[in-house]
């Protein structure tokens, strides 16, 4: 079987990661967009089967718009962070490396509409996921894995040390949370709600 | 480069995507009448990917269609207009359900429901005045889910409440800290004192297939706005509980038992049409699972 980067970073990332910087990539832009089309794509499926029950061409391509601002933020935070950690590694190069890296949250997703799919009882098979924490923890799971491929991307691919790969990581999350965060707070949905509102 | 075996995986995607959009066959929405009203089946609490939500505004009128609902309120968490306004432009275009503009004033002392707005309410604001700003917009006031952390807010300004939910999901799933019968306490309580509220049934939707998982029965003389509105300041409904026990109107629920309503029939649990329904989902879905585990760059 010939596995796909995203299966074999899931295994070995900080091996794959190495491999992948070290291969020629002629085109890395055309590879980030790609690979942001397909977690679009995944995103896209993953609303559409999880409210419709099918794939309906109108919510897959309607959610891939809508939800774009994604890794466009994700894009253009890590872009920043490589520019300003690793100056000399190309930033297309650095794009394409990183947006290999969401297999994590493409089979969660995936594993979480296969459920609703699939599970004879949806609603008592999503509750008991619930309760016995299972789904919370396979979400758990999937930030702590993308976390390891966020910080083997600085550290392989991207050749940096430890102490850096790990200020780059932390500056690449704090960014694209702060961006997120950001719009609920211009929209005032998380200031009325916090404990010390009037 | 793409492998063979991706092509075969990305094949797979298109005939589930083909199939899905062929059999996603939205339902008629046939008139009904009882008592020389129309009875609507409305959601009034829905968010898009605005807020907290997963839908887009337009999927989300797609969404409400598919559920065979007369009207939806988009009630986005302290912001009005964008996706609700964006919602109503593309409904009255596509033949969809009648779109509520509405604002779920979310802080944490209470949450309300403004529905038929024309302006933003400001979540920091009091609750009186948030009241007095929604009625100002002709604007109709519900109390989301009143558990009984919100009860004090609520039982301060209670005169300017114009309803209250009395169903909603929480009463399968139950959130820490909240439970259903406060919500159905709150309303009993509150009608035994006196106080005239519309009985409410909304599924506080936010994704998955939930939509108009409860809903609520708006005796209606039209099906536009304003006599949705219109007809939930007159307190004209009937919900339903999971057991069946009806609130609202006495007269409205009396005429049910007479002459009863069926609901439409929804498909929450993803059974599908039929088994080509079926196979066509599961195609694309492992479509989906092999692209994302075999496609490689073969260069790597």
């Amino acid at each position: 079987m010939n596995w796909s980067d995203d299966a074999r970073l899931l295994r070995h990332p900080f091996v794959t990661y190495g491999e992948l910087a070290a291969a020629e990539d002629a085109r890395p832009l055309r590879t980030a967009l790609g690979r942001a089309l397909l977690l679009l794509l995944v995103i896209g499926a993953f609303v559409s089967l999880t409210s419709s029950g099918r794939l309906v061409a109108f919510h897959v391509v309607g959610t891939m718009i809508f939800w774009s601002f994604l890794p466009l933020i994700q894009g253009a935070v890590f872009a920043a962070t490589a520019r300003l950690v690793a100056p000399r590694f190309g930033v297309k190069a650095a794009l394409a490396l990183h947006f290999r890296g969401y297999a994590p949250w493409h089979l969660f997703l995936l594993a979480t509409a296969g459920v609703c799919l699939f599970a004879p009882d949806v609603a008592a098979v999503m509750l008991a996921l619930l309760r016995f924490g299972v789904l919370p923890g396979l979400l758990l799971a999937t930030w702590i894995a993308s976390g390891l491929l966020t910080f083997a991307c600085f550290r392989s691919g991207m050749a940096l040390s430890r102490g850096r790969a790990s200020a780059a990581m932390a500056l690449y999350y704090l960014g694209y949370v702060s961006a997120i965060v950001s719009y609920y707070l211009a929209m005032n949905q998380i200031q009325p709600q916090l404990p010390w509102a009037p | 480069m793409i492998t063979r075996p991706a092509l075969v995986f990305a094949g797979m995607i298109a005939l589930g995507l083909g199939l899905g959009t062929r059999l996603d066959v939205i339902p008629e929405r046939p008139a009904t009448l009882r008592g020389g009203y129309r009875v609507l089946e409305v959601d009034l609490h829905a968010h898009t990917r605005f807020s907290d939500g997963f839908l887009s505004p337009f999927d989300l009128v797609l969404q409400a269609r598919r559920r065979g609902l007369d009207a939806l309120a988009i009630t986005e968490h302290n912001i009005l207009f964008f996706p609700a306004e964006l919602g109503r432009w593309f409904s009255r275009r596509t033949g969809g359900p009648t779109i509520l503009v509405g604002e779920e004033v979310t802080t944490r002392r209470f949450h309300v429901i403004g529905v038929g707005l024309t302006q933003r309410i400001h979540a920091d604001d009091p609750l009186a005045d948030v009241i007095r700003e929604v009625h100002r917009q002709d604007g109709v006031v519900i109390a989301a889910h009143p558990v009984k952390p919100y009860w004090p807010s609520f039982e301060a300004d209670i005169d300017g409440l114009d309803a209250a939910e009395v169903m909603h999901p929480i009463a399968w799933s139950g959130r820490e800290g909240w439970r259903w019968e406060d919500m159905r306490d709150f309303y009993d309580h509150e009608r035994a004192a006196g106080h005239r509220l519309t009985a409410i049934a909304s599924s506080d939707y936010h994704f998955f297939s939930t939509l108009g998982l409860v809903r609520t029965l708006v005796f209606a003389r039209g099906d536009d706005e304003s006599a949705i509105l219109d007809a939930l300041r007159h307190g004209r409904t009937v919900v339903y509980d999971r057991q069946a026990r009806a609130y609202g109107d006495p007269e409205l629920v009396a005429l049910l038992e007479r002459e009863p309503y069926a609901m439409r029939e929804q498909d929450y649990g993803y059974r599908g049409s039929g088994w080509l329904d079926r196979i066509a989902r599961a195609v694309g879905w492992l479509g989906l699972v092999g692209l994302v585990l075999t496609r490689r760059r073969i260069s790597a």
